[in-house]
């Protein structure tokens, strides 16, 4: 075996080493997030009990939208 | 971990605030509470049966002529589910009218139609994204994957069942073999009876002299009212009361495959008694993009099995011949939904439709609002309604 192809290959295995280990730590770091937004699970609940509110608040954009798209045409 | 939270709702709608009410206190007076309140339920949904049975003596199969075809039973289920926004409800209605004697072949396309029904909600959640582009189609996909799941579970099984009735058939056999005939003479062993009885009695009593159609009306409309309440108040009390262990269920799933997915989403459901809170509560969770539409996707469909223990909860509410009825319509409602999630989930092809599908609609809604509002109110209310005019004229 020459040099050159063992030193290639001695780089793809470091290389795929660190994709590992950055992708475990990405692995991770999404796992701490999703954890951190569970603690938020109460306000996320509280949220529910407004979802009158959220029509609301969704209606003059789709009111907005409707006439954007044929009022505004004629 | 589990520190318990007080959550207080909205005082600008009256029930939410009295509600609210009933939801502050310390927890042994929470659980006396619930405890009173399942006891309302059982009484409300044998006040159902009882009035069914005295309205429409030999006649509830002719009273719910409209509905012996499957599509008007479905659309029934989806449109009454939609309106008041709890599935609990309404298969817990269901289970009294059952009980009554509306034949179960009838009451089972209302179930299917009950699981579409409530997806209303969490796509209601979803509106509150609405400004926030990325966070909305995340939103919005994460209510509507819901949708996409259970309609495809009425295209796979309202056909099977019209043609073999196996949802039927396994049900009865179930029920036949869960409470056996030999049982049901066995009055002293049952104590659901005596505690549950007195009051439908006494209400009964009240209206002595009344025709038996209005005292049955009135029966029937009572329960459905305390159903109503009583469900709404239990939601709230437990949603007080379970929000610390929610909270570790869902920790414990986090990083675990989609079995462990659907578990969850099935205890949570079983504790909050509500499958729209469950399915819900993952849509600020995949709005804010931490978790991604594939991890809550299995989340939803064990809120779908998670549902399941009220309708079974009403049908101990039943004594008598016809409890073995209103056990099958409860038992029903489980095996289309265990069944439903073990054969659209485990089939890949068939798991990613829901998926395309909830994507592409989210896609499209974020650019134009306009199909945002075109798909509630069409698959809610407009397209149930064309679908029974096509089956009526197919019919004819």
């Amino acid at each position: 075996m020459n040099v050159k192809r063992q030193e290639l290959e001695r780089k793809i295995e470091e290389m795929e080493a660190a994709l590992a280990s950055m992708k475990q730590q990405l692995n991770r770091a999404v796992e701490e997030e999703q954890h951190e937004s569970i603690e938020h699970l109460d306000e996320h609940l509280q949220e529910m009990e407004h979802k009158w509110e959220n029509i609301r608040e969704f209606w003059p954009i789709v009111v907005k939208e409707f006439r954007e798209r044929f009022v505004a045409k004629k | 971990m589990s520190k318990e939270t007080v959550l207080t709702a909205t005082p600008t709608h009256v029930s939410d605030s009295h509600a609210a009410e009933l939801a502050h206190g310390p927890s042994w007076l929470k659980w006396l509470k619930i405890a009173g309140l399942v006891y309302l339920l059982l009484v409300s949904v044998s006040l159902i049966g009882g009035g069914f049975k005295l309205a429409a003596g030999e006649h509830a199969k002719e009273l719910f002529a409209f509905a012996s075809n499957p599509v008007a039973g479905l659309v029934v289920g989806t449109v009454a589910t939609a309106l008041i926004q709890s599935s609990s409800t309404v298969t817990s209605i269901i289970v009294g009218l059952v009980a009554g004697g509306l034949p179960v072949g009838i009451a089972i396309p209302m179930i299917m139609g009950a699981n579409i029904g409530t997806t209303i909600t969490n796509t209601i959640v979803s509106l509150g994204h609405v400004r926030r582009g990325d966070e909305f189609r995340r939103a919005f996909s994460a209510a509507t994957i819901h949708d996409f799941f259970n309609i495809m579970c009425v295209l796979i099984f309202l056909p099977l069942e019209i043609m073999f009735g196996f949802l039927e058939k396994a049900g009865g056999w179930l029920s036949t073999h869960l409470i056996g005939a030999e049982s049901m003479s066995m009055k002293g062993m049952n104590f659901i009876k005596p505690v549950v009885k007195p009051p439908v009695k006494l209400i009964e009593s009240t209206m002595n002299g009344l025709p038996d159609m209005l005292t049955g009306g009135v029966m029937i409309l009572l329960g459905v009212l305390t159903i109503f309440v009583v469900i709404t108040f239990i939601g709230k009390l437990l949603k007080s009361l379970m929000v610390g262990k929610a909270k570790d269920i869902l920790h414990s799933a986090v990083g675990r495959g989609p079995i462990s997915g659907i578990t969850s989403g099935t205890v949570v459901t079983v504790l909050v008694q509500s499958s729209s809170t469950t399915t819900s509560l993952v849509v600020p969770l995949a709005g804010s993009g931490v978790f991604s539409l594939r991890q809550v996707y299995p989340f939803t469909l064990g809120a779908n099995i998670g549902t399941c223990i009220t309708a079974l909860l009403a049908a101990t509410a039943i004594v008598g011949p016809s409890a073995v009825f209103a056990l099958q319509i409860a038992l029903v409602h489980l095996l289309y939904n265990v069944l439903g999630v073990l054969v659209i989930y485990s089939i890949p092809f068939l798991r990613e439709l829901p998926i395309k599908g909830a994507e592409k609609i989210a896609d499209v809604a974020v650019r134009n609002k306009l199909v945002a509002l075109g798909y509630i109110a069409g698959m809610f209310f407009v397209i149930p309604f064309v679908m029974i005019g096509i089956s009526n004229l197919i019919a004819a």
